[in-house]
């Protein structure tokens, strides 16, 4: 029975892919004939690891409760499973049975809720919410308290927020530009209510499968306008104002415009204006805006004019902000009215490219040439390149001048690599234990993450790594076990750039009992400072839970490409800079033979194409 | 002045899950042969079976001789009961069925192949593994460095991804989007960056945004779903990410 569907599977799956091979277009490695579903296995399982915009990070605090806990609570609905958990609660997708209906339950957290300030923020939240009646933002259906648990039942969204989608890979200007218009727009609709959003933020923003907006979680709305009754006015000047702090921040810091810190208070839409133009910043530059904020373009290749779009929003008077969202919105939809392709500058050579449209045979041998001298430019710089920076990096030591190689040579550029923290137990060489929690750059479950490493000499390039990491030992730890902590690094491909383990310090179970303060840390260069803090003893297993402070690791740098490249890279360059100067004087010939009419037309160009 | 919401559910649901992964069933139903025991295990024996040729052959055996013995070896575990001998507490699927196979290859199998040879009826059919497929694959295993575990180790790892990207593909031909995950295939294995969003976009005919949407859908079921598959062999929850972690070195510069 078994192995007559084994052999099923085995003919069906492996027979029709056993001779191709060809090499994987990621890390470049050829492929195996015997490759599952014809995927580089390295690869695949550097995806399954993940770096984790998806993986379920736990932070302390509130434990969302389980979807069987819920489903008590909730007999009218059919919880399907979790979602996931924000500042503000944890949100479940679940079916109304009666309407049968996909909706999203978010439910806030019980200590929230014994907040005796809250019932009145959650119900006025809850009806400014459902008030917003507009397809760029999530529906309230529904809103009480059950069973103790105040709860919202929203439309369901089936896509991801903005923060998945700015952490799984960067966004062009183009697409960030067919999304902002429609935040202004939702934001707009809300600020003619006048519901301020208050937490305009990635997280909030969410996409549909069919990449529309929705922006959701007006959870710290705040009815600003009196407009809205006879009563309003009252309502306006006393209570409300202090419930919005009631304790909490309330809003995100890095999208909180500067008179939300100083005076939550006094917020109007503008400070929505301002956290819109830190999430579109974000959106072109992948970063967020510096104390001193550098125009995007500094950053990165785009359009100037947007330049002036996201300072304006980014103002730190709100009277100096675009006064109205819908201004954000014409400016940012003009733009990309005009420049439908992406929205970055003409291609770093303007004069080549525009010589495109010149027609006398002599420019076509010219483009010929051209062309023909670019790329073979382009390759070649491209072969060096790889040569150079093709496994060659090894990391030097943490510690300048102690095992420093001193033929080392230095590439002057940076790279990325990955911090892997490994553990074993030196003893036994057992390394059968779980290592959860690790945080490194960030929150992430997984042990290991990505990292810029900058290459280079150590007095220039040379920045320190911080990262801080926990982790709990499950199980196998028995008092008199001493379990070694490590980082290791890998690069792209997977390989270990250095040999050596960088330990980052021993625990043994006896001084981990005997109150962890004691741990010494193995080796003074990493990490320079470890705190023990945050231990439990669970009854569910025999380990225990270590949390560090920072490992540090001064003075990273990548050295040593083998002598023999260096002599190879030295001949590429000379020909590549003989290259160079024989297509320049190439050039220099033709274009002292092209006609001044071509001349002319090509200025024409220039100048159609420069909008 | 707030006090914890005594909430049953104070511990993360994956405890719940777990319990009905294939491996921790087997292990839990010790000796007792019950029929869900046999069922989970069956169906690991199904998708890891290959491997375990592979280290047979590695070991020296004839393709022949390999394949009987994986086929005496499957068909002995799945009527005795040697999982009762497994240790409960920290055995993983992957140690278990390998540590088995050797005690297999030096206590039992010579005697029994000799009995077998004088005519009694195997257990199961001997054609199902005679095919030459695995033995063709086999034979594209990487040369002569590779000790039998470590090519079991790798094998292992192999029809683990192999089996998840089944699941995968069959996921979306249900929904009737076979060519969604030809489309979105190559976003598998790539990094984050290099994710050619604008061609899968044109391809299927959507936005780009919507195809962003689409590719982290399907990485982050990928996700999920291997490492449900690697929870079925392993005992606890807390093994997973570890588990993870062997495989991937594991797999490290194949």
């Amino acid at each position: 029975m078994i192995v007559t569907a084994a052999k099923n599977s085995l003919s069906k799956r492996w027979t029709h892919k056993m001779d191709t091979r060809k090499s994987c277009q990621n890390c470049g490695a050829p492929v195996a004939a015997d490759a599952p579903r014809g995927g580089c296995p390295a690869c695949l399982m550097k995806v399954a690891m993940g770096t984790g915009t998806d993986a379920d990070g736990e932070s302390p605090g509130f434990v969302p409760p389980t979807v069987e806990a819920l489903a008590a609570k909730f007999p009218q609905l059919e919880i399907i499973g979790f979602i996931g958990r924000g500042g503000m609660g944890a949100v479940y997708k679940a079916r109304q049975k009666v309407l049968d209906r996909v909706v999203a339950l978010k439910i806030l957290p019980p200590d929230t809720s014994q907040d005796p300030a809250f019932a009145e923020r959650f119900t006025r939240e809850a009806r400014a919410l459902a008030r917003l009646n507009h397809p760029g933002i999530v529906t309230i259906h529904e809103f009480g308290r059950a069973d103790g648990l105040y709860f919202f039942l929203m439309e369901y969204v089936d896509g991801l927020n903005l923060r998945d989608l700015l952490a799984a890979s960067r966004i062009s200007p183009h697409e960030a530009l067919a999304i902002v218009p429609q935040i202004c727009e939702a934001l707009q609709f809300a600020h003619d209510q006048g519901i301020v959003h208050r937490d305009i933020k990635p997280e909030n923003i969410l996409l549909d499968r069919r990449g529309r907006v929705k922006v959701a979680d007006f959870g710290l709305a705040k009815l600003v306008a009196a407009e809205t009754g006879p009563e309003g006015e009252s309502a306006i000047t006393s209570a409300p104002a202090d419930l919005t702090r009631a304790g909490k921040i309330m809003g995100t810091p890095n999208y909180m415009a500067p008179e939300q810190k100083a005076q939550p208070e006094a917020v109007d839409h503008r400070a929505d204006i301002y956290a819109l133009g830190v999430v579109f910043y974000q959106m072109l530059t992948g970063e967020l805006p510096d104390q001193k904020i550098a125009p995007p373009s500094a950053k990165v290749q785009i359009d100037v004019r947007l330049d002036a779009i996201v300072l304006r929003a980014l103002q730190q008077q709100p009277e100096l902000r675009y006064q109205q969202v819908s201004e954000v919105r014409t400016l940012v939809e003009t733009l990309g009215a005009m420049n439908p392709g992406p929205l970055a500058p003409p291609a770093p050579s303007p004069p080549f490219t525009q010589t495109m449209n010149t027609t006398s045979s002599q420019s076509f041998r010219r483009r010929a040439v051209i062309f023909i001298g670019v790329a073979a430019c382009a390759v070649i710089t491209g072969l060096a390149v790889r040569l150079l920076l093709e496994k060659q990096i090894t990391l030097g030591p943490s510690n300048p001048g102690a095992e420093q190689d001193s033929d080392a040579w230095w590439v002057g550029t940076s790279g990325k690599g990955y911090l892997f923290v490994d553990h074993t137990d030196p003893a036994s060489g057992n390394s059968d234990f779980t290592l959860g929690n690790t945080n490194l750059e960030g929150n992430n479950s997984v042990a290991w993450r990505s990292v810029a490493f900058p290459l280079g000499p150590a007095a220039a390039g040379a920045k320190p790594i911080t990262f801080s990491f926990s982790y709990k030992l499950v199980d196998e730890v028995d008092p008199g076990d001493n379990v070694l902590v490590q980082v290791r690094f890998f690069d792209q491909a997977t390989n270990w750039i250095s040999d050596r383990d960088f330990p980052v310090g021993a625990i043994t179970h006896d001084s981990f009992m005997s109150h962890y303060k004691t741990v010494t840390v193995g080796d003074i260069r990493a990490p320079q400072r470890a705190q023990m803090a945050d231990v439990h003893i669970n009854t569910d297993w025999k380990g225990f839970h270590w949390s560090s402070g920072n490992a540090r690791f001064d003075n990273i740098f990548v050295t040593t490409v083998p002598y023999s490249l260096r002599c190879k890279a030295v001949v590429i360059t000379v020909a590549l800079a003989s290259l160079g100067s024989l297509i320049l004087l190439l050039v220099r010939f033709w274009r002292r033979s092209v006609p001044a009419s071509a001349a002319a037309s090509i200025s024409r160009n220039d100048s159609v194409k420069q909008i | 002045m707030v006090s914890k919401h005594p909430d049953s559910s104070a511990r993360p649901t994956h405890g719940a899950v777990f319990a009905t992964t294939h491996w921790s069933v087997v292990l839990a139903a010790g000796q007792a042969d019950s029929t869900s025991a046999q069922g989970a295990l069956a169906h690991l024996c199904q998708i890891y079976w290959y491997p375990l040729y592979a280290y047979a052959r590695r070991c020296g055996h004839s393709p022949h001789d390999a394949q009987d013995l994986t086929q005496e070896f499957f068909a002995r575990l799945l009527e005795g009961n040697w999982v009762a001998k497994a240790d409960q507490q920290r055995g993983r699927f992957r140690s278990f069925l390998l540590t088995a196979m050797k005690r297999f290859m030096i206590n039992e199998w010579k005697k029994e192949h000799v009995q077998r040879r004088g005519g009694n009826q195997p257990v199961l059919s001997l054609n199902a593994l005679s095919e030459d497929s695995a033995e063709h694959r086999y034979q594209l295993e990487p040369a002569e460095k590779d000790t039998p575990e470590s090519l079991y180790e790798r094998g292992w790892a192999l029809s683990l991804l192999d089996s998840v990207l089944l699941q995968l593909e069959q996921e979306y031909a249900r929904e009737g989007k076979t060519e969604w995950m030809e489309a979105m295939r190559p976003a598998l294995t790539a990094g984050r960056d290099a994710i050619r969003h604008a061609e899968i976009a044109a391809t299927l005919g959507m936005t780009e945004t919507a195809a962003r949407v689409a590719v982290h859908r399907l990485r982050k079921q990928y996700r999920r779903l291997i490492r449900l598959e690697v929870a079925h062999t392993v005992a606890k929850p807390e093994e997973v990410d570890d588990e993870m972690r062997h495989l991937f070195q594991a797999l490290a510069g194949s």
